[in-house]
């Protein structure tokens, strides 16, 4: 390892440390008597230090350092925290962030800011300036090393009851040769012929990971039955490619051992019968156990590149192997099949990261925001822990941030007008994840003033974005909808925090790009709520094939309601738009070649039956006619470089079965672009009409 | 106070060691790209068009995986077309991060010359803007034309030539 690549550690730690030390102040500032929170800070702060000391950034260790100093009174008791204390942290947050970003494009750091933000530590802290001994650190609680086939207290209990009840406890070790190929059958089996015995109490690894084939040469089973040790030996061994089966009977005294120590020798597990081939499991297992280890992101993309272009070529291997009828190929390529499925879920779930990545700077930023705006909010955040694909995480960031912004500028009310409205003066956003089959979705509702639907509409009109004829027919809830447009704002001022009132625009596009969802609830008075759901992950998804010409595009699954066949009966033309009626309900129609722009052919089988898309785009909906729907299939997105993004109407490509590339719609761009081609042409043509100039030719 | 960085076109820095340069045809006209910025040269295989793209982006082919635009200079340069044929070849450089691929008619050689052998270009050459490039190679009875790859790149066909078909018209998409 060299020196840059200690420094990406450095600075992703440092970034870390920094974001937890922001969210225990926030938390403190609230309720100073949150000790756990000061320890947190202090041992942060403390953790910092030693870092950057390591790495030689005098001027980050000579302002933790003292941070640490003033602290010490704090932590023992001995003094409270001053809210000036508090924002004097804060300042010295501020000068570590601004010194981690700058170590991000250089190897040094300036002292500029150290001595003020020293001297404002010194003014806080009457023994801030003393001799600033180094304290110890709090002892952080040694991680538990996994016990060893150990039991809990319900586990014991159990097992003991079942004793009484007449039956045996076993212990069984299962090892498999080592150049079995099926291991997950081979284990599936030996779990099946155990489970018709008796019942599986416990097991090192789980059942599911055993069931799975993820042990290295063998696992342990403990079997509440009423067979014998010989038959659940047979029950064991019967099965082709298992190496030894070890039965044991366990006493219940057996299980009152406590938990065995690391030290192996002589330990609960070598009890067992082959001493030698049990403690190389026990090896193998605590290597598993191992805790985490730090990998650079680059190489989880490659990774996924290349399990990616792997299921590509299973895909072709298995569409030869149905062309020729190679029947003997078809059963390693099943084989095949599952391993790649299981390698992409893998992969896939080592790539997802929790929320909290993104929530953790939430706190600090909403408390800036307030402080800034003289109002009083608390963020209460809630699904920290639920977990999506790092690529989908960093689409999100900013989408939540304008409207986090949104909600403490234009959402919460100040505390006066609050009062007079009998709420609490504290104003509460609420920042919400939660999964939901293969979707995320994230919620921030604020108990602020909501929308008025009524000066949404006036303002639409006002800026010239609709009619006062088309508000007139909107419904409240599409009323509301309008603050997502463009350029539109609800208050008159820009205000520094939120812009011009970009935020909603700027969220919606974001969420849409990513193939999200975005949707507004709003009572007026009562708050606000934005709903947004992602999709887990970006890498793989489910999508349509649909042929146009001679070409093959995807659309993603997600954005397709339903497919239906069209008789011309079906058919309606309003002011010159196709449109098709379908359940009472009128959906504009677009062929798929016009929105594509190529060129207009003859389409449409004698029968005259088309066959449409009912697509999801934004808020409406939109029918496409395709020439032919190929299949649904997952499809690995492919993303397009700078130069090919230029061209609108496309989210990425990908790679099919037989090696051709097939683009990805963004049927809502296609949509919009051809809506504005129309218009100009039609101003064109009016144009020419009023002044009867010669057609350009 | 440091001077602003020189454009590394490579006209701006005088040089006299020689660089290898990768010459092809182009309907006939002979023009070359630094070697550095090759990274492969493909026989043409298929190319998927890309609705919606202006007419010299020829299409997107799958490079190992990744997409790769590839743009069509003559389409570009509005030179005479000329059919693909086994010759034809598509040179994939790498600019700034970017990986392009070019249709080619013909690739011709490697050649060796030192930078002082480059002449400035001043206007337009047929019909190839000044601004596409670095400058001329002229050799016995051949001229060589110098690309700018950086200003080939892009799909910004605003400034490249006057448009010589009305706005209105549908940009043609497949033969």
């Amino acid at each position: 390892m060299n020196s840059g690549e200690y420094k990406e550690i450095f600075l992703t730690e440092a970034r870390e440390y920094l974001s937890n030390l922001n969210n225990s102040l926030v938390l403190l500032e609230k309720d100073p008597s949150q000790v756990e929170a000061i320890r947190e800070i202090f041992r942060a702060a403390h953790t910092l230090k030693g870092m950057s000391a390591t790495m030689g950034y005098d001027p980050m260790v000579r302002l933790t350092h003292q941070m640490e100093a003033v602290l010490e009174p704090i932590r023992s008791g001995t003094q409270s925290l001053s809210t000036r204390l508090v924002d004097i942290l804060f300042v010295c947050l501020d000068q570590l962030s601004k010194w981690v970003d700058v170590l991000a494009n250089q190897d040094f750091i300036e002292e500029e800011g150290l001595q003020s933000a020293l001297q404002l530590l010194a003014s806080a802290g009457q023994e801030g300036n003393g001799p600033g001994m180094a304290p110890a650190p709090v002892p952080v609680s040694p991680t538990a090393s996994q016990a060893f086939l150990s039991f809990s207290e319900n586990e014991r209990e159990v097992l003991i009851q079942a004793t009484r009840g007449g039956l045996a406890i076993y212990k069984i070790a299962v090892e498999l040769s080592p150049d079995c190929v099926f291991k997950e059958v081979r284990a599936f089996m030996i779990l099946k012929n155990m489970n018709e015995r008796g019942e599986i109490a416990k097991s090192i690894p789980a059942p599911e990971e055993i069931e799975k084939g993820h042990f290295s040469k063998g696992f342990i089973l403990v079997v509440v039955t009423d067979s014998t040790a010989e038959q659940l030996r047979q029950a064991a061994g019967s099965v082709a490619e298992v190496a030894m089966a070890e039965v044991e009977n366990l006493k219940p005294e057996d299980l009152a051992t406590p938990p065995v120590t690391e030290q192996g020798e002589g330990s609960g597990m070598a009890q067992g019968g082959s001493k030698a081939s049990a403690s190389t499991m026990v090896a193998d297992d605590r290597h598993f156990a191992l805790p985490t280890i730090r990998v650079h992101t680059s190489k989880l993309d490659k990774l996924m590149a290349l399990v990616q272009e792997l299921v590509i070529s299973k895909i072709r291997f298995e569409q030869v192997a149905n062309t020729k009828a190679l029947r003997e190929l078809s059963d390693p390529l099943s084989q095949l099949h599952h391993i790649t499925d299981e390698l992409q879920d893998e992969i896939m779930k080592v790539r997802l990261m929790p929320v909290k990545q993104i929530f953790d700077r939430f706190p600090r930023m909403v408390r800036d925001l307030a402080r800034n705006l003289n109002k009083q909010v608390d963020l209460e955040m809630d699904g920290a822990e639920v977990e999506l694909d790092r690529t989908v995480l960093e689409e999100m960031s900013e989408p939540l941030v304008h409207l986090l912004r949104n909600a403490v500028d234009h959402g919460i009310e100040d505390p006066e007008a609050r009062a007079r409205e009998g709420k609490d003066p504290y104003g509460t956003i609420r920042l919400q994840a939660k999964r939901e089959k293969s979707q995320v979705i994230i919620s921030i509702s604020d108990d602020g003033r909501g929308i008025d639907p009524d000066v949404v509409r006036q303002k639409a009109v006002d800026k010239g974005l609709v009619t006062p004829d088309e508000t007139a027919k909107m419904t409240d809830e599409e009323a509301i909808r309008l603050i997502s447009l463009p350029g539109f704002s609800t208050v008159d001022s820009a205000t520094e925090i939120s812009g011009r009132g970009v935020g909603v625009d700027v969220a919606k596009t974001k969420v849409e790009a990513v193939g999200g969802v975005f949707r507004i609830q709003s009572k007026k008075g009562q708050g606000t709520t934005f709903i947004l759901r992602f999709p887990l992950t970006l890498a793989i998804i489910k999508a349509l094939l649909v042929r146009c010409k001679a070409e093959v595009f995807a659309i993603p699954v997600v954005n397709i309601i339903e497919t239906v066949d069209v008789t011309p009966a079906e058919k309606r033309t309003i002011q010159q738009q196709e449109a098709i009626l379908l359940r009472e309900e009128v959906i504009p129609l677009y062929p798929l070649q016009e929105l594509l722009e190529m060129p207009d052919t003859e389409t449409g089988d004698a029968s005259g039956l088309e066959t449409v898309l009912i697509t999801e785009v934004g808020e409406s909906r939109v029918a496409l006619r395709v020439d032919e729907v190929v299949g649904q299939q997952e499809i690995a997105i492919k993303p397009l470089d700078r130069l090919l993004k230029g061209i609108r109407g496309f989210s990425g490509a990908t790679i099919l079965g037989s090696g051709k590339i097939a683009l990805i719609l963004d049927v809502n761009s296609l949509v919009e672009d051809l809506k504005d081609k129309r218009f100009q042409a039609e101003r064109s043509l009016m144009e020419k009409d009023d002044t009867h100039a010669d057609p350009h030719s | 106070m440091s001077l602003p960085k020189p454009e590394t076109t490579g006209l701006s820095k005088p040089e006299t060691t020689q660089a290898q340069w990768v010459v092809f045809t182009l309907a006939g006209c002979e023009s070359a790209v630094a070697i550095r910025q090759v990274r492969e040269i493909l026989r043409v295989g298929e190319i998927t068009r890309m609705p919606k793209a202006p007419l010299f982006l020829e299409g997107i082919i799958n490079l190992r995986g990744k997409i790769i635009p590839v743009i069509d200079l003559k389409k570009r340069f509005q030179m005479p077309p000329v059919d693909r044929t086994e010759e034809s070849r598509i040179l994939i450089v790498e600019i700034q991060d970017q990986i392009v691929g070019f249709l080619v008619d013909k690739v011709v050689e490697v050649l060796r010359f030192s930078k002082t052998a480059i002449e400035a270009v001043q206007g337009p050459i047929l019909t190839v803007g000044a601004e596409f490039l670095d400058g001329l190679i002229p050799m016995d009875r051949r001229l060589i034309f110098l690309l700018n790859l950086k200003k080939l790149s892009t799909l910004d066909d605003a400034k490249a030539l006057p448009d010589p078909h009305s706005p209105t018209e549908a940009r043609n998409f497949g033969h």
